[in-house]
């Protein structure tokens, strides 16, 4: 099992995810940040790695331990329900609705107030 | 390592695996929520601010309004009671003509309506040049603040004075209308308001910026007085002063010597030379 690689992937993913919200964090803000799908693909990404860092580290020692293998399974399965959970709200998340301002409705019929219309 | 291998052997539970990815887990979720939270407490800042700026941009907006408005009540005043009457007069004598026929009497009316005429015509004048003043469309802002200083200077009634120390590059022409009537609004509320015994304006330049300072010796007022007004539903010159100076992209600084003897309004614009 290739720990070390396993291992340094999570801390880059965790690294990653810590610089996208110190990003967040920097620039001026419209709107919430999680009303953005990104969000939680990140929260997901992070939860993900965060849960699993250390159990990456302790399958390098404890690898054929059938208890550890026991908690492994619970402590895995867990996040990764956690993790799919996250990415479906990404899924479900909409776009924030665009600026009502773009689209405006008029409830008055405007062309009726046009005397001339009936000429043409 | 001892951590790494410290196992509750009789439970069957890693303590420090769980420990760690409790931890780990524990502080993700804490990271997430620092995040929302900072967010949000920066959105509500920002829309605070903008609500701010929202505010004072209604403020000016209306007073600029309010201040055309005066402005237009007092052209149609100044019409209407010192031409209107001139000019009806004048028809007046003009209409005797077609009544009396008598040659000399003709020639007295003719001669009356002409006088009433050219007094018409000097009063229509006037209220032209309190609207745009000739001098600073032909010869400039130097001539035209000089010209000001100096009829107020000539009433008597106080000391009144102008010095360009630098204008060898006159501003373009817009900024100097802009500075011009805000050294009339200045002006205007320092006799209205203050009672000085004098007036002096200087002007003076810097690498990249031209100063105008007025000092007068009656009852003034200081910055925070200034930013109070303009902020408050008074003070409409105040607010047209600011709105020019933005405009002007400049600052003004309304500021009481330390002598206490004088009161002191710098006005600071970058400088454009007219091309």
């Amino acid at each position: 099992m290739p720990f070390l690689p396993i291992s340094i992937e999570h801390i880059i993913i965790l690294i990653f995810t810590l610089y996208f919200f110190f990003e967040v964090l920097q620039e001026l803000v419209v709107e919430p940040i999680y009303s953005k799908a990104i969000f939680w693909i990140l929260v997901a990404f992070l939860i993900n790695s965060a849960g699993n860092f250390f159990l990456f580290i302790y399958l390098k020692n404890s690898f054929n331990d059938a208890n550890f293998q026991k908690q492994y399974t619970i402590i895995y399965t867990t996040i990764t329900v956690f993790k799919n959970l996250l990415l479906s709200i990404s899924i479900i998340i909409k776009d924030s609705p665009k600026n009502e301002s773009d689209n405006l409705l008029f409830d008055v019929d405007l062309d009726s107030l046009n005397p001339y219309k009936n000429q043409h | 390592m001892f951590f790494l291998q410290a196992t509750n052997n009789a439970a069957g539970i890693n303590t420090g695996l769980f420990l760690g990815t409790l931890g780990m887990l524990t502080l993700a979720i804490a990271i997430v929520g620092f995040v929302i939270f900072h967010q949000r407490k920066v959105m509500r800042y920002n829309n605070q601010l903008k609500k701010l700026e929202e505010e004072k941009q209604q403020i000016l907006l209306n007073a600029s309004i309010r201040f055309q408005e005066e402005e237009r009540n007092r052209i149609a005043a100044d019409l209407h009671d010192d031409a209107g009457p001139l000019l009806a007069t004048a028809r007046l004598y003009l209409n005797e003509n077609l009544v009396n026929q008598e040659k000399a009497q003709q020639l007295q009316s003719i001669f009356s309506a002409k006088q009433i005429l050219d007094d018409a015509i000097l009063l229509i004048r006037n209220i032209s040049h309190s609207l745009m003043p000739p001098t600073l469309k032909n010869f400039g802002l130097e001539s035209a603040a000089t010209d000001l200083f100096q009829k107020i200077g000539a009433s008597g009634s106080l000391n009144a004075s102008a010095r360009f120390h630098d204008y060898r590059i006159r501003l373009k022409v817009e900024q100097e209308l802009l500075v011009f009537r805000i050294i009339q609004e200045l002006v205007n509320n320092i006799l209205k308001h203050s009672n000085p015994g004098f007036i002096h304006l200087t002007q003076n330049i810097s690498t990249n910026k031209m100063y105008f300072r007025i000092h007068h010796d009656g009852i003034g007022i200081v910055q925070a007085d200034f930013e109070k007004l303009n902020h408050s539903t008074q003070g409409l010159g105040l607010k047209n002063i600011a709105s020019r100076i933005k405009v002007l992209n400049g600052r003004i600084f309304f500021e009481i010597d330390p002598s206490k003897t004088y009161y002191k309004v710098t006005i600071e614009i970058p400088r454009e030379p007219a091309i």
